[in-house]
């Protein structure tokens, strides 16, 4: 079973790469963090992303209970991976 | 058809002034309130001499973006929404292109308006009904600001608008590079109107969803088929759009309407529950391919609704054909639910290449004719008379050519099969990979850019691809590039290199081919 800490860094991973795709630089990434509203990740990627996380950790994503507001943020997404 | 839709509205009014008819932010307004709001725009845009204009809407999922597109009609003009999140290049090229001059300005524009005015280089017109002087930008241009108003009383008047005269004008991707314009007429839309309603009638206790982008002509039907019928219009805010599971429930929604990509995103988060959505009693879906194992979901997320499929070109006004999805019709082709039926209102042919009808079920270009078929392209003749054409064995008619492949069934069903030409939609959108190819031409200085849709070979696309010869490019710098000329749906999600550019036997640029090499090295 993964740690909240091992899916937070699997997950800034995945910020960083794109953002240097993007050819831009975060100075912090921060729970808060948007995944969808900075930009970096539109709908597809938010959902490669969902699929990448679970075939990584052998878990199910399951937003259900979470706010579009909440789950997309980088703390709320950790904390919605079950 | 005696009224046109400002009329209905008007009608509407009196009926149940008091019936809630928009609720947009924090706001939420009845009927008489909604009149009241947009009639003092529309007296305002009369008081300046605007009329049978195209009136530029730069608010967008506010309450001026609705009061501004009823004023705009109520004074007999046209409406031409915009987007905030599209570049500002394209939205400078949709002014040119409608010669706009008056524009109803709500908060997310601001921050372009001094831009804007620099570059049209002409004195404009801003209406900012919602926005207090001190909140707007030093301009050279005359700007009505929340403050002059007040002064305006509202009133029952509406300016004579002919059938022929055009509602709203809509852009859409085009092959040339250039946006294309795409104009709609009051008998157009009331067409679509009167057998959206036949279909799927609509009362005054309906809530219904307001999720489309007003530059997404299914827009339209959520606007105006709702307060045709007197019913409430729910905006969807911008933060719920990606799963707007809550919203649905929190505003008591009874009708959706929407891409079916949202479905599939909310399946995906395994938001889609059995019955999460009992209060629903229609859910419509446009603009994409409709997936069967999405319309499952969908039907038990939702067991009180009709799932729909409505399918048509935006030169068709919003949708010519339906289809109420039921699982023990087991209809689908390719795992893609049917297009359905063309309007009784309309004629159809199913034709060749040489405009010839085909055999029965068999496949061919899908052509349309009727009262919802529009006039042709914006400042465009020549591909007017391309796309909308007359066929000599059929008199005086106007065809329009969807360039949708389609192949009728037994029960007289369409089904789509794909496109004729190189179009493909991403999350609804129409996007011409021609325009995308230009741009990316433009920034990497090379001659051939070949654009594809992603995954490659699927009926429903999710993102574009473009490929370059050789690798001495930076891939980073081309994207950015696209991003200051083409909507976020429309900028490539890679540009990928391959050693050459592959010709057919025609000395044309052999994508399958393409498609080959990049498995070959990149897999799917």
């Amino acid at each position: 079973m993964a740690t909240n800490d091992e899916l937070k860094q699997f997950v800034i991973n995945k910020i960083v790469k794109k953002s240097t795709q993007q050819g831009l630089k975060l100075d912090t990434i921060e729970d808060n963090f948007s995944l969808t509203g900075s930009g970096l990740f539109d709908s597809m990627d938010f959902l490669n992303l969902i699929n990448e996380v679970e075939s990584s950790f052998k878990l199910v994503v399951d937003f259900s209970d979470a706010a579009p507001e909440e789950f997309t943020t980088l703390g709320g997404f950790i904390m919605n991976c079950k | 058809m005696n009224d046109n839709i400002i009329q209905r509205i008007r009608k509407n009014v009196e009926i149940c002034p008091d019936k809630l008819a928009l609720e947009v932010e924090s706001y939420s307004i009845n009927y008489f309130e909604l009149w009241g709001k947009s009639s003092k725009i529309a007296e305002l845009l009369r008081s300046f001499n605007v009329f049978q204009q195209n009136v530029g809407i730069l608010a967008y999922r506010s309450l001026s973006t609705y009061t501004g597109i009823l004023g705009a009609l109520i004074s007999g003009n046209t409406y031409l929404p915009f987007n905030p999140k599209f570049p500002n290049e394209r939205i400078y090229k949709m002014i040119k292109s409608a010669n706009a001059r008056a524009f109803i300005v709500g908060k997310e524009f601001v921050p372009i308006l001094n831009l804007l005015e620099n570059e049209i280089n002409e004195k404009l017109l801003f209406f900012a009904p919602e926005i207090k002087k001190k909140d707007l930008p030093l301009l050279k241009s005359k700007i009505i600001c929340s403050e002059d108003f007040e002064n305006i009383k509202s009133n029952d008047k509406i300016s004579a608008v002919g059938f022929e005269d055009i509602a709203y004008l809509i852009f859409t991707s085009g092959t040339t590079g250039e946006p294309k314009g795409i104009p709609i007429s009051h008998k157009n839309l009331i067409n679509f109107i009167d057998m959206n309603q036949k279909n799927y009638p609509l009362s005054i206790n309906d809530r219904c969803s307001q999720a489309f982008p007003t530059t997404f002509d299914c827009s339209v039907q959520d606007i105006f088929a709702t307060w045709n019928a007197g019913s409430c219009l729910v905006c969807v805010p911008e933060s719920d759009l990606f799963a707007p599971a809550r919203f649905i429930n929190e505003k008591n929604l009874t009708v959706w309407y929407s891409v079916p990509s949202v479905a599939m995103f909310m399946k995906r988060m395994n938001i889609l529950k059995d019955n999460i959505f009992p209060s629903l009693r229609y859910s419509l879906f446009c603009g994409e391919a409709l997936n069967e194992h999405i319309a499952v979901s969908w039907q038990k997320a939702a067991p009180n609704s009709l799932v729909v499929n409505l399918y048509g070109p935006a030169e068709n006004t919003i949708a010519i054909t339906n289809y109420t999805w039921k699982k023990e019709l087991n209809n689908s082709v390719n795992g893609i639910v049917p297009l359905g039926k063309v309007y009784p209102t309309h004629d159809f042919l199913i034709v060749d290449d040489n405009l010839n009808p085909v055999g029965n079920n068999e496949p061919g270009e899908l052509l349309i004719s009727g009262p919802q078929v529009s006039s042709g392209y914006l400042n465009d003749d020549i591909l007017t008379l391309k796309k909308f054409i007359r066929l000599e064995q059929k008199g005086d008619k106007v065809w329009y050519r969807t360039g949708d492949l389609v192949q009728e069934d037994e029960d007289d069903d369409l089904h789509f099969l794909g496109r004729m030409d190189h179009q493909v939609k991403i999350r609804g959108y129409r996007v011409e990979l021609e325009e995308v190819e230009k741009v990316v031409r433009e920034a990497s200085g090379r001659d051939f850019a070949v654009a594809l849709s992603y995954p490659f070979h699927n009926p429903v696309a999710e993102s574009i691809v473009v490929v370059l010869e050789d690798c001495k490019f930076n891939a980073t710098n081309i994207i950015s590039f696209c991003k200051t000329i083409l909507p976020d749906y429309m900028i490539p999600k890679d540009i990928i290199a391959i050693p050459f550019i592959p010709l057919n036997n025609n000395g044309k640029i052999d994508k399958n081919k393409i498609i080959s090499m990049l498995k070959e090295n990149h897999g799917n």
